[in-house]
């Protein structure tokens, strides 16, 4: 039963339904703000039929205290801010149900486990579209909050012993949010909703010394939001809107390999080895976004306009983190 | 940090997912200068580099507490209205934008505030005896939310070696009232605006409320800001053209300065 308690000194803002503020409040050194006391009950079972043949099953509520607040699409998150539970935003609170069972089959060396789960998820965060995050003493006026359920099935198939392992697993799982003041209060599929996962790791010892291994990587695109027509401002192409997150990035996949060669015996305390590997093998251009605001200038260069006279068009393009990449890695362990 | 060094941005297809593109855009922006105030209707459009489509037809009036101005549809560009007679708004004053159009009525308000005088721009040399803008107004002031505007012009120079056959040119700068990391960390690259020695400019800079700031704030999250590195969730900008309508009524004041580029 975690108790969560906000002491002062701190300034609270309180907002009315438009998110205008209409009080302010100043709590001084050690006041107590706000406390939460809440039940965080949790249950797992496992029943074995036999020693390869395992059922388990589990509920729990968890609540989160501690909120990482970005508006930011792109994967170079480090700008976010922490926000505690307090007066504006409540715990988020999430029920789960899962269940599954886990089976070995002896003479092929392989775990097979597969499980299938039901989250439902309150108090979540979302932000008023363009929200001004940073340095922005009314941030809490800045955020929308509503729920989220999230249901799926995994899979995985496992074998962790022999001159050739590795796993497959595969998971198909949906996310929808409904958070009220966006999309209309209808539900949408968050960035984060990528109903197919896939991933295969093989790994093959060609000596005592040398290990070969791949890992390929294969998931749905991201949902984002992509414009359904567009208007002029003041001389600037401005993108329309509809439904939030109403399509896809291209799915992303890559395969990585690695030859680890290890340098001495292995019983030696000393162990030190050498690595070639080379990621995105098959230099797949998984992109991170995709824009709708650039012009190319002569010298192949995507910009922004500046002219707001000028007649060139305007390109779509995708921005992509790297591409195949070889690499050298020396360890050592003493 | 260091893998963003390593992206790479190339151009792509995408097919525009369709959608209901039934309402109109407003760009009505008064000011306190006396001359025939300008309020442009248009359509969306569903291509990127398409054509956006004139509403015509409509009936357009702006009104404060003490007088209705009524503006004409011009019969050279479709669209494009203008009020009846020349006319300055007037700072402190609230008003309000009535536009009637294909059985449908938006309105929308805007209230003038003050223009503190200042100058936004250096001059600078750049390659081949060139000239371009240094903007010097901060991006961030917020005792003194501005948007500047820079028209040049060298198409009376006939003897100059640019070779670019663009003799125009239009740039804005704001000053707003919020930090952006897109504005500050790793800004995108923007277009290279290179003007002869005696190019005219005509530099103006407009007073914004706080409101109007947001609108803007918005306006370069979906235009300069898309595709940085601390981009926002997409959305549609906030608008205070009522009943579905898109764009933004506004009303500032100005102080305009010319220049002759040496």
């Amino acid at each position: 039963m975690p108790i969560w308690t906000n002491n002062g000194p701190t300034t609270i803002y309180l907002f009315d339904t438009n998110y205008q503020v209409v009080d302010t409040l100043n709590f001084q050194d050690k006041e107590t703000v706000k406390t939460f006391v809440n039940l965080d009950p949790r249950i797992s079972l496992k029943y074995m039929f036999d020693s390869t043949f395992s059922v388990k099953l589990s509920y729990g509520i968890y609540h989160q205290y501690l909120n990482l607040i970005s508006n930011s699409i792109s994967p170079f998150s480090s700008f976010e801010v922490w926000l505690p539970a307090g007066t504006n935003i409540k715990p988020q609170r999430s029920d789960q149900v899962a269940a599954g069972f886990v089976k070995f089959f002896n003479k092929a060396n392989l775990e097979f486990t597969t499980e299938a789960y039901y989250k439902y998820m309150q108090n979540q965060i979302d932000y008023e579209p363009h929200a001004s995050l940073l340095l922005n003493p009314l941030i809490e006026g800045e955020l929308r909050f509503g729920t989220a359920r999230s249901w799926g099935l995994e899979f995985m198939l496992r074998r962790t012993q022999g001159r050739f392992s590795g796993w497959i697993s595969y998971t198909w799982s949906r996310v929808l949010s409904k958070i009220e003041g966006l999309n209309n209060n209808k539900e949408f599929s968050p960035f984060y909703d990528r109903p197919h996962d896939l991933s295969v790791f093989l790994s093959y010892n060609l000596s005592r010394k040398v290990n070969f291994s791949a890992n390929w990587i294969y998931y749905t695109g991201s949902a984002i939001t992509t414009p359904i027509g567009f208007y002029t401002y003041n001389g600037s192409t401005v993108p329309m809107y509809g439904e939030k997150n109403n399509d896809r990035l291209p799915d992303y996949h890559r395969l990585d390999i690695a030859l680890i060669w290890n340098l001495n015996k292995p019983e030696r305390k000393f162990q030190h080895s050498l690595s070639f590997g080379i990621y995105n093998l098959y230099n797949r251009h998984n992109p991170v976004s995709i824009n709708f605001n650039k012009l190319e200038s002569k010298d192949g260069k995507f910009v922004i306009p500046a002219n707001l006279y000028g007649m060139e068009d305007i390109v779509t393009t995708q921005e992509y983190l790297l591409g195949v990449m070889p690499s050298i890695t020396y360890k050592f362990k003493l | 940090m260091l893998i963003f060094l390593f992206s790479c941005e190339e151009k792509t297809d995408w097919d525009i997912q369709p959608g209901n593109l039934q309402t109109i855009v407003a760009e009505a922006l008064i000011t306190n200068e006396y001359k025939q105030q300008e309020v442009k209707l248009s359509k969306p459009f569903p291509d990127l580099n398409g054509q956006a489509l004139p509403v015509s037809g409509a009936v357009v009036a702006i009104s404060d507490e003490t007088q209705v101005m009524n503006f004409i549809e011009s019969a050279e560009v479709p669209g494009s209205y203008f009020s009846e007679i020349p006319i300055g708004a007037s700072i402190d004053k609230t008003y309000v934008l009535n536009i009637y159009s294909e059985g449908e009525t938006y309105t929308a308000e805007a209230y003038m505030v003050p223009v503190i005088p200042s100058w936004p721009i250096q001059i600078v040399p750049a390659e081949d005896n060139l000239r371009e803008i240094n903007w010097t107004a901060p991006g961030y002031n917020p005792d003194d939310l501005a948007m500047y505007e820079v028209i040049i012009s060298w198409t009376h120079l006939t003897d100059t070696i640019f070779t670019d056959t663009r003799t125009e040119a239009r740039m804005l700068h704001y000053t707003l009232n919020t930090i952006d990391i897109s504005y500050v960390v790793f800004p995108q690259e923007k277009e290279e605006v290179l003007f002869p020695v005696g190019s005219i400019l005509i530099v103006r800079k407009y007073s914004v409320t706080e409101d109007y700031a947001a609108y803007l704030r918005a306006l370069l999250a979906e235009t300069e800001w898309q595709g940085s590195l601390f981009e926002d969730a997409r959305g549609n900008l906030p608008t205070n053209i009522s009943n579905g309508g898109f764009g933004y009524f506004s009303a500032c004041s100005v102080v305009a300065d010319t220049i002759v580029v040496e």
